[in-house]
């Protein structure tokens, strides 16, 4: 058992950094969660040290049919790092759980530089609260102590990849609590070779025994497919099995749908589209993951349309073509936060502060 | 649906020629050759693999998704389907050198033969009368092809693919390729 260590290791930080600068600063939203940047994914936290291969060899669905396991393995790399001090699922009577969740995506090199294939793994690490509440104290600390200048956004990188010292520290802070024996979730998003055509499916690991993710909303059915032909020019996006919850944006986005809806459907659509934005409506627990990844790929679409979609977040321009399906990672070199994400990390950052606050 | 293997016979007996030729023929399923359209797809296809169908309803250029067959997607190097109109020369199930077809798909690999569609690629076999490898780059799409898919009458993606039986050659070469793919996989 590694979480006693873990413990002492980042309280120990923590008190340190807080004994060289005084009293630790509010968390902002990047202490809670980051993008790496492209050029430092193999390094920070590659695949090795937070996938182990039969984990990822288990997954139902290559990530891409174009590359060979090995290599795909080798290309893997954390590109999101995000902490969560309650995650729940099936709403507000779920049970919380602290947790350390990253996405890994393959990352290449290709003619054009350095890219991803549209792909990723997204593992979750069980913690304790108290260990949520002393890595996030000890990366503002952190990033106070390196003097960094961090924006409210999470759209760019973290700026801390500049600092060699903040990134082999922050890598110190995180690794205790990416072990192997907390890893209770490993979800894929794999992709085929036309970057037209994903699966969503995923494992949930008891005592490293990985047994089928069942998908909520989709009945019987262990994987969820997307498909989306229409790039930037229009949405055409298929969602199979088709969705109970939120079937008025599949209806709408799929091929045809939005020339054939009427004012009433395309208003619903946009009403789906703002729950499954909203963490405090949606969860994994009460949504599939295609349908709330296509969410943030149809609002462009939804807006231009004619209906009004007021939101608290900024739509990444990468959502502009709507192949992007991407949640908190790459669209290839894109960097794609999607403003469901962007909500989330907010609620998590004001959960944690207050959990600071009342922390003795 | 699969239908038995005698009341598959007696269908593809007593079917006229321009019946069995029609898109989207559900008698042709279950004849051991992956057939996709009509919005389902034939239990002759493996399931859980991105091999696409022998046979597609999807236009040209285009290839079906067996997770998905209803829907069609650009086809492109690494998907398993051999797309001459996008400039492929073969396609073996991915986009890395080796295995038969070049990364780009634009070339078959030295002694290798690679066939049209979803056949895959497979190391041409030795002829004792000519020793000299095939060169590469040289494609043997068209003929590694020829003669095994007598029924289509379509060419590669083109639309209303679902045309008599024919081709099981070539789905045996595909199926070849994915137990490589998912040999590889279990190491």
């Amino acid at each position: 058992m590694t979480r006693r260590p873990a413990l002492r290791s980042l309280a120990a930080s923590a008190l340190l950094l807080a004994a060289s600068c005084g009293p630790a600063p509010r968390p902002v939203n990047q202490d809670v969660a980051f993008l790496v940047p492209l050029a430092r994914a193999g390094e920070f936290l590659p695949a090795a040290a937070v996938l182990p291969r039969p984990v990822f060899d288990r997954l139902h669905h290559p990530l891409t049919v174009v590359d060979e396991p090995d290599a795909l393995y080798a290309a893997l790399g954390a590109v999101s790092v995000r902490l969560d001090g309650c995650f729940r699922e099936g709403g507000t009577g779920g049970t919380c759980r602290p947790q350390v969740r990253l996405v890994l995506q393959p990352v290449m090199t290709f003619e054009s530089g350095l890219t991803t294939r549209d792909a990723a793994v997204h593992v979750f690490f069980s913690a304790s609260e108290q260990e949520i509440l002393g890595a996030t104290s000890a990366l503002a600390a952190l990033r106070s102590e390196r003097k960094l200048n961090l924006s409210s956004e999470v759209e760019t990188p973290h700026p801390g990849f500049t600092d060699a010292e903040w990134t082999r520290r922050a890598k110190e802070i995180l690794a205790p609590l990416l072990t192997a024996s907390r890893l209770v979730r490993a979800t894929e998003m794999g992709v085929h070779a036309s970057n037209q055509a994903w699966i969503f499916a995923g494992l949930d690991l008891s005592s490293g025994v990985p047994a089928d993710i069942r998908i909520p909303t989709l009945g019987e059915h262990t994987d969820g497919h997307v498909t989306s032909t229409g790039g930037t020019e229009r949405t055409e996006i298929t969602l199979d099995p088709f969705p109970t919850v939120e079937s008025a944006l599949a209806r709408w986005v799929a091929p045809g749908g939005a020339a054939a809806a009427t004012e009433e459907d395309r208003r619903a659509a946009a009403a789906s589209v703002l729950r499954l934005e909203d963490p405090s409506v949606h969860d994994s627990g009460t949504v599939d993951c295609a349908t709330c990844h296509a969410g943030s790929t149809a609002r462009h679409a939804l807006a231009a349309s004619g209906t009004g979609l007021a939101s608290p977040v900024q739509v990444p321009d990468a959502y502009l073509d709507t192949r992007n399906l991407r949640a908190f990672g790459y669209f290839f070199d894109k960097p794609s936060v999607s403003p469901r994400v962007q909500r989330e990390i907010e609620a998590v950052r004001m959960d944690l502060t207050q959990r600071l606050e009342k922390a003795p | 649906m699969k239908l038995a293997p005698a009341s598959l016979s007696l269908l593809l007996l007593l079917a006229p020629a321009a019946a069995r030729a029609a898109p989207c023929d559900a008698a042709l399923f279950g004849d051991s050759v992956c057939d996709c359209g009509c919005g389902t797809v034939d239990p002759d296809c493996a399931q859980g693999t991105f091999t696409v169908c022998e046979r597609s309803h999807c236009a040209a250029g285009q290839v079906p998704w067996e997770h998905s067959p209803a829907s069609c997607m650009a086809s492109a190097c690494g998907d398993g389907w051999n797309d001459p109109a996008r400039g492929e020369s073969c396609d073996d199930g991915n986009a890395l050198a080796g295995g038969g077809c070049s990364a780009t798909c634009a070339a078959v690999s030295a002694g290798y033969e690679c066939g049209e569609r979803a056949s895959g690629c497979r190391l041409a076999p030795v002829d004792a009368g000519s020793p000299a490898a095939p060169d590469a780059g040289v494609s043997h799409a068209q003929d590694a092809g020829a003669g095994t898919d007598a029924g289509s009458d379509q060419p590669a993606g083109s639309a209303g693919g679902c045309a008599a039986a024919g081709g099981t050659p070539l789905a045996w070469a595909a199926l070849g390729w994915m137990l490589t793919r998912r040999s590889a996989r279990s190491r």
